[in-house]
């Protein structure tokens, strides 16, 4: 490949400079080239030793450099929902106090205190705001905002059933046998849509608004506030290994929201008023149950919360008052796990609206900003070289090795050029590329490859220049653009010779006198292999890029608009192709960077500008 | 008083002789400016315990005058706690942004200017002279706009904790602009807040860079990042740190004229006690030179490399010219830095009157810390 100097005499200065440039990289590359070398196994850790040095290239291989100004306007994305993922489970008060008394044989009507008044006998304090609250929440219908729900009714029947069964742990939605109703097919945590009519089907004791009265069981038998707290535990157990994830829920951390609502004292014997609280339930046991369901988490690897929060109706009707213990009680196992406490009794309407799930629109904001010739290479001696593909490896190299300067993938295996020469120190596994002899990469064939007439080609899942073959080749994540979360895109770092590895800090490391860290290099268009402040030390120097950004007025105070001027992008060769990484992320709560991307070809030549607009950005 | 300590000894530079023309010429000399820029950068961005240097000079145009007034303050002998090293300090007037290219003011102290809270209180309820304009939600107004809680959902923010300040790191106060002052005034990020920013509500810096995390979030920094205060969008080679901790916004260009004019010069003095004398020049002081809340963080960590932080704040009253202020460090005990003393001139009441400094050249500034 020969490349004309210009005739122009205005170039002729730059020309010389350029001599100078060339005979300096003679005798710097002689002295370093093994520093280089060394330093290149150092910066990639790739373990690969197996670099092939380059021949020097003769002078017509570098071109006069040509430098011109690029501006970019962009905006950044509007706010962003989050998405979120809530799971309510309600403990009922299911006692026989609730209604009015039956005589049963182990709970027979003189055994009920003299002034005992039916507590909820139509289930409107207890299923009302539930329905109501339910309602709501799927009304807002916030795609982002999920939530599911489940309920278990409470007393001393249920609970030694939900110990005693192996299979499965009777809720509310279970009738007497322990079989499922037919609303309500089974006890997992269900859409609202699905939720609802459960809840209406088994709302106990009502007055026949929603269908036929269900059937048992009813309120029975005494309050057994541990029994409940035992079963929401294994409820929430079972849920979290059941691995049926609502579709669109994956990968989502869930949160528990528990609500305990009761009415009445923890009672496992019965009728003596002295007695009650003696042989009930104390509060230290029943903390201690609290905080084995608060500490649940501790027990998974996948993450998730529990929160829990308590809640008080008080009797219905001019005879009951309002039970100061229970309240009292109620409170402080709010207090145990820094819940709500909420008094029904007192209640407006939409009771339980601090619960709903928090819907966050996260802000965006600007992280970084690199700008990339695409047809420019500064190689890892130092040396800034024609990249016709942009495939990272330069021309100068591509033609020797037998590999095609204007095709990213010679062999078309899938993996460019310059990650195999990266890899194995050659572009190809055969001498001139033959697609019937390259190295076939087998480990990537569960990557979804496409295969056609011009070869393999795989996804970029992380738009990072990388495919997900390569990545999976060099060890870099699929899915994040910057795998070792330094925000350069992994391509950018691998054609820059700034290391890829997870977790490596070598993009902020400063390994020259030249003090500059690869990540400025890369900000400055300067190589990151090299000494800068050596090189300035004969007859050339490196002309540092500089840019200067500043805020534009924006359409919305949501979305922050910005103009950067790059001054003296080198575009020494034509066509050249300029690409734009523009790294967002949310402000706040989620570290999830977002890359955005824009190309653009030189107009002509002689182009002095290039201009990005908004709506260049992906 | 000692030698000064200078952030970077500067490494030797060597330009090379020009002897190309034209537009070469040109070229390199506008270098040179700017391989300090470079040398300067490097240092920043490689410190785990960043140096500050002055900025660069301009490669051109005129830099504007410093304002007018500034204060500069020091803390005199500073030493850490026992068993424990020097990270960093930063001072910043809470009551000045520099946005857009000018200094405005915010009387509420809270990351938002007084404009910006009047254009959004449609929206969000915000008002201009409190942090926390819905105080029952327990999330400060920077905190809403960011997760973009608009009014009709702060109520169902839940946050049973209050103001509860695990990492000790909030400034907490009475404001006497009140007619009846209560010494609640939170600014920080309560457990509640960063509990919802998955942030750890015992550290003071969640990803351990030295940088407090409520700093972060008021120069516009994700405090989950890990890496986003090393980084130079701007690309002008100063790094987020650098920036937030120079009072400079992150996303313009540092190197601008306002910028250099308004930036925050910070020098440390070793004194023949080998305690520190920790300096910060240029504070440029707002609103006639009253009310200017001025916040001071001092961070250690300890030899597990966990961070903890001192923390004071001093309001500026009746400066109408340049002033230097001094006071003697005050967290000398772990109790002093956990609930630091009121001092100087206070109208509200003196948790550690003991702790007052006996000099008095606070003649026109209170310091509370």
């Amino acid at each position: 490949m020969s490349k004309k100097l210009p005739a122009q005499p205005r170039h002729q200065p730059a020309t010389r400079r350029w001599q100078f440039f060339i005979s300096s990289f003679r005798r710097r590359v002689m002295k370093s080239t093994i520093s280089s070398v060394f330093l290149t196994g150092l910066l990639t850790g790739c373990g690969q030793n197996t670099l092939t040095p380059l021949a020097l290239a003769p002078n017509s291989q570098i071109v006069p450099s040509n430098f011109i100004e690029v501006s970019a306007n962009f905006c950044t994305r509007p706010r962003q929902p989050v998405k979120s993922l809530t799971k309510y489970l309600f403990l009922i008060d299911q006692s026989l106090y609730n209604s009015t008394p039956i005589n049963l044989p182990d709970n027979p009507v003189n055994t009920f205190p003299p002034d005992f008044a039916p507590a909820d006998p139509q289930g409107f304090s207890r299923f009302g705001p539930l329905v109501e609250f339910t309602q709501a929440v799927q009304a807002m219908n916030n795609p982002s905002a999920i939530t599911l729900w489940n309920a278990i009714g409470f007393n001393t029947f249920a609970a030694p059933k939900a110990n005693s069964s192996g299979s499965d742990i009777t809720g509310l939605f279970t009738n007497v046998n322990g079989n499922f109703t037919a609303a309500c097919p089974n006890s997992l945590f269900l859409t609202p849509k699905d939720f609802l009519p459960c809840l209406q089907a088994n709302w106990w004791g009502r007055s026949v608004p929603f269908g036929p009265v269900p059937p048992l069981p009813a309120d029975e038998g005494w309050t057994d506030y541990i029994g409940a707290l035992t079963t929401a535990q294994m409820l929430i157990t079972r849920d979290l290994n059941s691995n049926t994830a609502t579709p669109g829920t994956a990968n989502l951390k869930p949160t528990y929201q528990v609500f305990f609502i009761s009415g009445g004292m923890p009672f496992t014997l019965l009728n003596n008023p002295n007695t009650h609280f003696a042989n009930g339930q104390p509060l230290s046991q029943i903390t201690t149950a609290i905080q084995d369901l608060l500490q649940l988490p501790s027990q998974f690897a996948i993450p998730f919360q529990v929160n829990f929060h308590t809640a008080y109706y008080p009797p219905t009707g001019q005879v009951g008052q309002p039970i100061p213990q229970v309240i009292q009680l109620l409170k402080d196992m709010a207090q145990v796990s820094q819940g709500l406490f909420i008094n029904l009794g007192a209640a407006q309407n939409n009771t339980y609206f601090p619960l709903t799930p928090t819907q966050f629109n996260l802000r965006s904001q600007l992280v970084d900003i690199f700008l990339e010739n695409r047809n420019l290479v500064w190689w890892n001696d130092g040396r800034l070289l024609l990249d016709s593909d942009g495939d990272g490896l330069p021309d100068l190299l591509e033609t020797p090795a037998g590999s095609n300067p204007n095709l990213p993938d010679s062999d078309g295996n899938g993996v460019s050029d310059y990650v195999e020469y990266r890899l194995n120190g050659k572009p190809c596994n055969d001498p001139q590329c033959a697609k019937n002899n390259a190295n076939a990469f087998g480990v990537c064939s569960g990557l979804n490859p496409i295969t056609s007439a011009n070869g393999t080609t795989y996804p970029d899942s992380d738009n990072d220049g990388l495919n997900d073959c390569e990545e999976t080749l060099l060890k870099a994540n699929l899915n994040q653009f910057s795998t070792p979360a330094n925000m350069i895109p992994d391509f950018l770092a691998l054609k820059n010779w700034i290391p890829i590895q997870p977790s490596s800090l070598g993009a902020f490391a400063i390994p020259f006198s030249d003090l500059l860290t690869p990540y400025l290099k890369l900000k400055y268009d300067l190589p990151t292999s090299i000494d800068t402040s050596q090189s300035a030390s004969s007859t050339t120097t490196y002309t540092r890029r500089s840019s200067e950004l500043s805020l534009v007025s924006s359409p919305n105070v949501d979305q922050d608009c910005y103009q950067m001027l790059f001054h003296s992008v080198n575009t020494l060769n034509f066509p050249a192709t300029l690409k734009i990484h523009l790294i967002e992320n949310a402000s706040l709560t989620q570290d999830t960077p977002v890359l955005r991307t824009a190309e653009k070809t030189l107009p002509s030549k002689n182009a002095q500008r290039l201009d990005f607009v908004p709506s260049d950005f992906n | 008083m000692g030698s000064t300590v200078s952030a970077a000894s500067p490494h030797p530079t060597r330009i090379p002789a020009t002897r190309t023309e034209g537009r070469g010429v040109i070229r390199l000399n506008r270098l040179q400016p700017m391989f300090l820029v470079l040398l300067l950068s490097g240092v920043i961005a490689s410190c785990s315990s960043p140096a500050t240097p002055p900025l660069a000079p301009l490669p051109s145009g005129t830099p504007l005058p410093a304002p007018s007034p500034s204060v500069s303050l020091t803390i005199t002998h500073y030493t850490p706690q026992a068993g424990k090293t020097w990270v960093d300090y930063f001072v910043s007037n809470f009551s000045v942004l520099l946005e857009n290219q000018q200094l405005v003011y915010s009387s509420a102290r809270d990351g938002l200017s007084d404009t910006f809270k009047t254009q959004q209180n449609a929206f969000y309820g915000f008002l201009p002279n409190s942090p926390y304009s819905n105080p029952g939600a327990f999330f400060s107004d920077l905190i809403l706009f960011q997760l973009g809680i608009t009014t009709q959902l702060q109520s169902a923010l839940w946050c049973p904790s209050g103001f509860q300040n695990s990492a000790h790191d909030a400034l907490i106060y009475a404001d006497d602009r009140n007619p009846n002052p209560q010494p609640s005034v939170f600014l920080g990020l309560n457990d509640c807040e960063k509990s919802t920013l998955q942030l750890n509500p015992t550290l003071v810096s969640f990803s351990q860079d030295g940088l407090p995390d409520y700093l972060k979030v008021r120069c516009g920094l994700n405090p989950l990042s890990s890496s986003q205060s090393q980084l130079s969008p701007a690309g002008d080679g100063l790094s987020n740190y650098e920036k937030c901790k120079r009072h400079l916004p992150l996303r313009e260009n540092g190197l601008s004229p306002v910028s250099q004019a308004y930036a925050y010069d910070y020098s440390k003095v070793i004194n023949p006690d080998a305690s520190y004398d920790l300096q910060v020049n240029n504070i440029a002081i707002l609103n006639q030179g009253v009310d200017n809340f001025l916040a001071i963080y001092i961070i250690e960590s300890d030899a597990q490399k966990n961070l903890s932080l001192a923390s004071a704040y001093l309001l500026v009253n009746q400066v109408t010219t340049s002033t230097a202020l001094s006071f003697p460090y005050w967290g000398k005990s772990v109790s002093a830095q956990a609930s630091p003393p009121v001092v100087g001139g206070a109208t509200s009441p003196s948790p550690q009157p003991s702790l007052l400094p006996a000099a008095a050249p606070l003649t026109n500034v209170r310091l509370f810390p």
